[in-house]
């Protein structure tokens, strides 16, 4: 008996102390990120490859983007990721960081509406951003309201409360929504406004890209607004939305690059804005985003962190890791800003 | 001419005495079939949801890409491993130093405020501990590690809530030793020191093996003290303890939120595998317990 109890705790010391040898042996840089999940799928699949390319490991942790903000700030993660910019009391906050665009995607409405039959001739369900807003007030509660059958004309649609889901937390798409809300409508503008949380007149809330798109697969009459990524990867059907030049167009990579094509150049800061395009770019999507990676200006993994965003905007750009996302490539202008920025990451 | 035949029929108050004991007894044992039940219902509606995930790549492979199927939870089950052996290796002496110094060394005054302040911490709330641990490792360095999510981040939480439970068994165990082993030491000549680690401590190694598996048991389902020390994983195993891994709870709390129903499966699955474990852990401590308690009672 003693004697087995004995050999049990040698057993254990010993894998304790292999543990230990391993733990040793392990030679690769690791490279803690937390915050958006907008861009969580696309740096999933961008791990492997920069696993191989330089024997880096990247820990990523779909946090939101407001903890991401948190996180860096508090300089627990060697990168945050926001798919909102940093405010200036943020920067402040976080004491020598810079944020620099890395990927490009628009945020999809998906719905889930049984029954719902779109007129011959019209492949995608429309919505517009008024409607969309007033949706997300509660003046719109049902889905046969005649504002939604006037952007659908001859489709039959179901007699069904809608249920407009939130993110709960700091979000980086809900920025971006409430930013295209705000542009779209002066009632959203002056009632509601843009943030990254916000004072949801109506609606649930979910946790996450993740959770928001999970209430809408379970929840007849639910529509919400998630990187297209995930409506994609979730079966979802999402909605073609109306933009300045009148017509409906999808989160397709064609139509968010046609969005982004109205940058012409980049400020100070990183912060750009490609909601609700002009009538210019008449196919640009009109909810699409830039999203960020926040970097501290001082830090001792700063090499692998410049070549592992420079991988990102580079190759990490290529079709193969961005098309079945639906990310779209950053456009030239913003490229040389991100990789001007990024050269200010110094080691300590 | 006979005397009227004495009934055994119970009248009156007897018989609502005897009513009431049948309805207490009856009473009880429903409260244990409920019980008993309960696990059953809970073991096998886990089980028969998990079934399907249960594959060899879900204990092989790491998780699958975002969009793609397949995957599984190698890296969180060798996550969870290092996590509680870890742990274990930081609550177990510091649990049976406090346990020796409280039944063997500390007047009965001393020993009874121990006894209270372990108890209080036992009854912690572990998301408490969590914030804790991570302002004090995670958020600042400390002994050069830190500064980051890491699997020592993680353990320490952990060993915070093992101690308590490790040193109360060890405690009680060692209130089992019978006084006259320690006496015939003693007459010996044999000096108190060496009495404890000679005599007292190896004939109650069985019951410190238990309290330090059921402490491990505990431990290893805890979700509430990685979220701020370990949770930040990547896709590979990982055997390095200075960053961070993946965990089966930490994992079944983010899969059971995807709107994946593979992942919720993969969550079914990993719960199952967490039930299992503890089950066998459980019973293992059992076993050495009852061992114990036999080759104390020979004595």
């Amino acid at each position: 008996m003693r004697k087995f109890v004995f050999s049990a705790l040698a057993a254990a010391s010993l894998a304790l102390l292999s543990v230990g040898v391993a733990g040793a042996k392990h030679s690769t840089v690791v490279l803690n990120g937390a915050g958006s999940t907008f861009v969580q799928p696309l740096v999933s699949v961008w791990t492997p490859a920069l696993g191989s390319a330089f024997d880096y490991t990247i820990q990523y942790s779909g946090v939101g983007s407001g903890a991401g903000i948190a996180a860096i700030t508090a300089r627990t993660v060697d990168f945050g990721a926001s798919d909102a910019p940093m405010s200036s009391d943020q920067f402040t906050a976080c004491g020598g960081c810079v944020q620099i665009p890395w990927a490009l995607a628009g945020t999809s409405i998906p719905y889930n509406i049984p029954g719902l039959q779109l007129a011959k001739g019209q492949t995608t369900f429309h919505l517009s951003g008024d409607v969309i807003a007033k949706i997300y007030m509660g003046t719109i509660t049902n889905w046969n309201d005649p504002a939604i059958a006037a952007l659908n004309k001859g489709a039959t649609i179901p007699s069904l409360t809608i249920t407009p889901v939130y993110r709960t937390g700091n979000s980086g798409t809900t920025y971006n929504f409430t930013d295209f809300l705000s542009s779209v409508s002066s009632a959203w503008k002056t009632q509601i406004g843009q943030g990254q949380s916000v004072n949801w007149p109506a609606g649930t809330g979910a946790s996450g890209s993740s959770g928001v798109t999970g209430v809408v697969k379970n929840t007849p009459g639910a529509l919400c607004y998630v990187d297209t990524g995930y409506a994609i990867a979730n079966h979802l059907t999402f909605a073609s939305i109306q933009n300045a030049a009148g017509n409906f167009v999808s989160p397709s990579i064609r139509n968010v690059a046609a969005a982004a094509a109205t940058v012409k150049s980049v400020p100070t800061g990183n912060e750009l804005h490609i909601v609700n395009p002009p009538k210019s770019a008449p196919t640009a999507y009109p909810i699409a985003t830039f999203t960020y990676i926040i970097l501290p200006t001082h830090s001792s993994n700063a090499q692998a962190l410049r070549k592992m965003v420079f991988w990102a905007l580079t190759q990490g750009q290529a079709k193969k890791y961005t098309a079945a996302l639906w990310f779209a490539p950053i456009p030239k202008v913003v490229l040389v800003a991100s990789e001007k920025t990024l050269q200010q990451v110094a080691s300590t | 001419m006979s005397a009227p035949p004495i009934s055994l029929k119970a009248t009156g108050r007897s018989r609502r005495r005897l009513f009431a004991d049948r309805a207490a007894v009856g009473g009880a044992i429903l409260a244990a079939l409920i019980a008993v039940g309960m696990l059953a219902i809970l073991v096998g509606s886990v089980l028969a949801r998990a079934f399907h995930s249960l594959t060899w790549d879900f204990f092989t492979k790491g998780p699958a890409v975002f969009g793609q199927t397949g995957g599984g939870i190698a890296p969180a089950l060798v996550g969870t491993l290092l996590l509680v052996l870890i742990a274990a290796a930081m609550a177990v002496p510091v649990g049976v130093l406090i346990a020796i110094f409280v039944s063997e060394f500390a007047n009965r005054k001393v020993s009874a405020q121990i006894r209270l302040w372990l108890d209080v911490l036992n009854g912690f709330p572990s998301i408490v501990i969590g914030i804790f641990v991570f302002a004090l490792i995670v958020k600042t360095k400390f002994l050069g590690i830190g500064h980051h999510q890491s699997v020592y981040a993680g353990s320490f939480a952990l060993a915070i809530i093992m101690l308590p439970l490790v040193s109360r068994t060890t405690m009680e165990v060692l209130s089992l030793v019978p006084r006259e082993l320690r006496e015939a030491s003693y007459a010996l000549g044999v000096s108190k020191w060496r009495t404890v680690l000679s005599v007292v401590l190896p004939t109650s190694i069985g019951g410190i093996v238990t309290g330090t598996t059921l402490a491990v048991a505990r431990a290893a389902g805890e979700t509430a003290p990685l979220l701020f020390t370990c949770s930040i994983a990547g896709q590979l195993i990982n055997w390095d303890p200075s960053i961070s891994v993946a965990s089966i709870p930490v994992t079944i709390f983010t899969y059971s939120e995807s709107p994946d129903t593979a992942l919720n499966g993969q969550a079914w699955a990993a719960a199952f595998v967490l039930i299992a474990f503890v089950l066998l852990t459980s019973m293992f401590a059992r076993i050495m317990l009852e061992r114990s308690r036999r080759k104390l009672g020979r004595v």
